[in-house]
């Protein structure tokens, strides 16, 4: 069953008995939370997404939004994400409840995982080939990635890329994709198909607004691919597009460094993002025009 | 007697082109290291011990310096691979 067949007050009782227990990539998430905001935000986010039985399935995180505590509940109304019951980071505004929940479970992912390297990095796939865009916050990435997966690029993951330790391949995480601030209206005026999940105002990280994985990509989330290319993306304003191949030793440092867990996989680590560069062609990438930026992905070659 | 060297403990590494980066098991740090000669940066990493003589005819075949140049090369590189634990000092 998925989550499109049930109606908000059925996902809201899920979610506050056993829990909500979705299918995203490998992983598997039960969600428990009273907030009725969630609830309206994963019927939009994860409507195409599989409901597995609380009964029979392995889960691998569960997860929950709560009032931080008794005076919170009443007078400050703050939310609080618990991993496993135990809560993890200051409460924060209930009303930013919908993306609290999409940030602890990335969290989840990116601590808590080690059979797979986990890259602070976007990544999407054409061809056959996945294009790995490690970049800090404000770069553009997210911006980039939700324009690509409206121009036929298949999202495997806005956030975490998620490398199979044993071969090398990434392993597909398609949540829905964070914008933040004037990208939620670019997106919006560019692609008005888009679906959007709720606002969430005044955050830590300003307005940040979630859009609906594509359905084409939530329908191939076991379908994992080789790298094709490892591609750093600066959003300049006024910059010309421009790419410009870099080296593979500095490209297998700098992911290294955008990685959650490199070093906690030793040696494993190594061997696999050697595998990963080795295979894939190394770029920089200047832009501040989404048509430019979209011309340059397209021509894109395969790796030899 | 000429001072010797070896590796310290094990690497893994991997050459592109011009550059290098090595995994050192013990430590658990990754170095790059640009525009090193593979072949020389083979024979720096080995666990049969080697003096600078040994590198000076390693590097003679790869590249082209002065009698100088090469030797203060070759001190720097053995500097920079003991300040990073890849290399260690035998006597």
């Amino acid at each position: 069953m998925k989550v499109q067949q049930l109606s908000i007050l059925e996902i809201a009782d899920k979610l506050t008995k056993n829990g909500l227990v979705i299918q995203v990539g490998v992983f598997s998430y039960s969600i428990q939370t009273k907030y009725s905001s969630i609830a309206e935000s994963i019927s939009i986010l994860y409507a195409d997404f599989e409901i597995l039985n609380n009964e029979d399935a392995f889960i691998d995180f569960h997860v929950s939004i709560e009032p931080a505590n008794i005076i919170s509940k009443f007078i400050h109304r703050k939310a609080q994400f618990l991993s496993d019951g135990f809560p993890l980071f200051n409460p924060l505004p209930f009303q930013h409840a919908p993306a609290i929940i999409e940030w602890g479970m990335n969290w989840c992912v990116s601590s808590q995982i080690n059979t797979h390297l986990i890259i602070h990095a976007a990544v999407i796939e054409k061809s056959g080939y996945a294009a790995i865009l490690p970049a800090p916050p404000g770069s553009g990435k997210s911006t980039l990635t939700a324009a690509l997966i409206q121009e036929g690029w298949r999202l495997l993951s806005d956030e975490l890329t998620i490398i199979d330790v044993e071969n090398g391949r990434v392993a597909p995480f398609p949540r829905p994709v964070s914008l933040k601030n004037q990208s939620i209206d670019i997106i919006k005026k560019r692609y008005p198909s888009v679906v959007f999940g709720p606002l969430s105002i005044d955050t830590t990280k300003g307005t940040v607004c979630h859009i609906k994985p594509p359905l084409f990509s939530v329908h191939q989330q076991l379908l994992g691919c080789p790298v094709g290319w490892v591609i750093f993306p600066k959003y300049k304003q006024g910059k010309n597009a421009e790419i410009t191949e870099i080296s593979k030793g500095q490209t297998l440092m700098d992911v290294a460094d955008n990685s959650f867990n490199y070093s906690r996989l030793g040696s494993t680590g190594f061997d696999v993002l050697r595998k990963v560069i080795d295979g894939a062609d190394c770029y920089q990438f200047h832009y501040s025009n989404l048509d430019d930026a979209i011309v340059i992905f397209e021509t894109l070659e395969p790796p030899e | 007697m000429d001072v010797k060297y070896c590796i310290s403990g094990k690497v893994t590494s991997a050459f592109w082109d011009k550059d290098c980066v090595i995994y050192h098991h013990e430590s658990g740090n990754t170095h790059l290291m640009n525009d090193v000669p593979e072949a020389l940066l083979k024979s720096c990493l080995s666990h049969i011990p080697y003096d600078r003589n040994d590198l000076h005819e390693v590097i003679q075949q790869c590249s082209e310096f002065s009698e100088q140049d090469l030797s203060e090369y070759i001190n720097e590189l053995l500097a920079m691979l003991i300040k990073k634990n890849l290399i260690e000092q035998l006597n």
